[in-house]
């Protein structure tokens, strides 16, 4: 590890299953779906009232969800310089205030106010739909590579608004019964709330701030589609070249990498084309796979931190969840995924997520040690 | 403060609102509408050899529209094809303010099962850039980033994007009041920048039309 090496020195979670990393990772552990009936709005004429909320998220029966959760984060992030760069993954912001006057909190509002709550003097919005956490890694990881920064805190905080339920909704995207990646009879996919937060530095800023890393963000690369704005490629092609990019940047071969975190939204869709990109790229090998969604839903532009948090948890612990909600597996899925706890054989994650755009981002986290 | 990058512009164009003026060759186009835009962009046949994409523009609305026929200009500016290494990013404050409020309007008007979805779609900041991107075939990365209006921040996203070694190109893009720049940048060259200068700031400095 040169001193250039980006590390991640924190993290922290609330999701559906609740506050902090270890509520979400045991019941990815425990194959637990946190699904329930979203009162937040009326919901009555969409096709599913079913979301993973995050449970005291609704302060006084008023969703205030960014400034609830950005309260949650601020521990964490406090534990940074105060110079560490601010990396905000969001899409639209607070949207469900969006006329009014008094109440809006569009992305850049958001900004301002995260920089203000986790006490950091300069901030950046990365958005790249729901592959905004991915994007802003891979941005990220360049810059310590590169020398421009030396520590920065990746935040993100996307909840289950009338405004994004109804939009996907008319897409007729969502589930009508549960979301389920890479099952045969998936029908779409639940949305969640999600706050997470992971503290990055290089390996000699961590080592100034005598922060102990927790893994390594090894490499990154990103592509578009440029096919369809909504649906993607229907083999993979460009989110293939997205793992093939970070494969290289890093060094590897596809045999290095002990597990695969995909977007798995439960839309047939992506879930087909993410199987057809890993078969590209990793041939004939199973390497293991899971998506988090089928357990607390798609948190949207924060998905992927959600996602490299429970990738942290993986090379901590040498295991892989079980793939929540599974029932029967596609075929060309099934010797990808497992219903069973499974042991990480490589110390290394691969994190991925596509977007609205064409939008493809990946990671590949690795053990400290 | 300038900071020097290790970069060079090869192109840009400016829109004010259906105007378009490219940097480098002082070409110019006005539209009455964006149709009208598209048929005087697509009616010159110069050197330049590249024949875009440009089916699907009318599904886009105006913002959209305006996007792609800019990276259009933007490339005919750089007399340049376009390559599918050009990464992309779109740095700006509003991101997509208009069109979240016209989704938001037209899901509580019409029920609130029956939003549009090509309305929603809108609503993500990076649909102008991708639409253009699809347009083009452009299959590098794409981004919005908003950093508060430091603009060095964008400048160094441009570096950034320039180290990752399967990017060849970089296209920029500001949208702010109505208003787009589209700048082409490459590997190569150094330029030097004021950290208070935005895309817009550079017109007419980095090239002066012929």
């Amino acid at each position: 590890m040169d001193e250039r090496t980006p590390v991640i020195v924190d993290c922290d979670l609330y999701t559906a299953f609740g506050p902090g990393v270890e509520a979400c990772w045991n019941g990815l552990l425990n194959n637990q779906a946190v699904f329930s009936d979203c009162s937040r709005f009326q919901n009555e004429k969409f096709s599913t009232s079913l979301a993973a909320l995050a449970p005291g998220s609704d302060v006084n029966g008023t969703p205030e969800i960014p400034g609830f959760f950005l309260d949650y984060l601020a521990p964490t992030a406090k534990k940074m310089p105060r110079d560490a760069e601010l990396f905000l993954a969001s899409t639209v912001g607070e949207i469900e205030y969006i006329d009014n006057s008094e109440r809006r909190c569009t992305c850049d509002m958001l900004l301002e106010r995260a920089l203000k709550v986790c006490d950091k003097e300069h901030g950046r919005i990365v958005s790249a739909a729901c592959a905004s956490s991915n994007s802003a890694f891979v941005s990220l990881f360049h810059h310590i590579r590169g020398g421009r920064l030396d520590s920065a805190v990746v935040v993100g905080t996307d909840y289950v608004s009338e405004f994004i339920f109804s939009g996907f909704a008319t897409l007729r995207a969502l589930a009508r019964t549960i979301a389920r990646p890479y099952d045969r009879n998936r029908d779409g996919l639940l949305l969640g709330d999600a706050a997470s937060i992971v503290n990055i530095c290089s390996a000699k800023k961590a080592a100034e701030l005598g922060l102990k890393p927790r893994a390594v963000l090894a490499s990154g690369g990103m592509s578009c589609d440029a096919v369809h704005i909504t649906a993607p490629m229907p083999h993979g092609e460009a989110l293939s070249e997205a793992i093939v990019h970070a494969l290289a940047e890093a060094g590897l071969q596809p045999g290095d990498i002990g597990a695969v975190i995909g977007h798995g939204t439960g839309t047939r869709y992506n879930d087909d084309m993410e199987i057809q990109a890993i078969h590209r790229v990793f041939g004939e090998r199973s390497v293991p796979m899971l998506s988090v969604k089928g357990a607390c839903g798609h948190t949207l532009a924060g998905a992927g931190l959600v996602e490299a948090v429970v990738g942290v948890r993986m090379l901590e612990t040498g295991l892989i969840p079980p793939q929540t909600s599974l029932v029967t597996p596609e075929p060309e899925a099934a010797r990808y995924v497992s219903k069973e706890i499974r042991k990480l054989e490589q110390p290394r994650v691969l994190c991925m997520n596509s977007g609205f755009g064409g939008l493809n981002a990946v990671i590949i986290l690795e053990a400290a040690s | 403060m300038n900071r020097t990058y290790p970069w060079h512009v090869i192109g840009g164009v400016s829109v004010d609102r259906l105007a378009f003026r490219t940097w480098r060759r002082g070409l110019e186009y006005i539209g009455e509408d964006t149709q009208d835009a598209k048929a005087k962009v697509s009616a010159v046949q110069d050197e330049f050899p590249h024949v875009y994409g440009l089916d699907n523009f009318r599904r886009g609305d105006s913002k959209v529209r305006t996007y792609i026929l800019a990276s259009v200009l933007a490339h005919r500016d750089a007399s340049a094809d376009a390559l599918r290494e050009t990464a992309i990013i779109d740095f700006g404050r509003q991101g997509c303010h208009e069109q979240n409020l016209e989704y938001f309007n037209d899901y509580r008007e019409h029920g609130r099962h029956l939003g549009r979805g090509h309305l929603f779609v809108g609503t993500l900041p990076t649909t102008p850039p991708c639409e253009a991107a699809i347009s083009l075939k452009l299959t590098g990365p794409c981004i919005y980033m908003d950093a508060l209006d430091r603009f060095h921040v964008l400048w160094e996203e441009v570096s950034n994007f320039f180290e990752m070694p399967w990017i060849r190109r970089v296209m920029i893009c500001r949208y702010e009041s109505g208003k787009l720049t589209v700048l082409l940048a490459e590997p190569g060259g150094t330029t030097e920048i004021p950290d208070a200068s935005a895309p817009e700031d550079l017109a007419g400095r980095i090239f002066r039309a012929e």
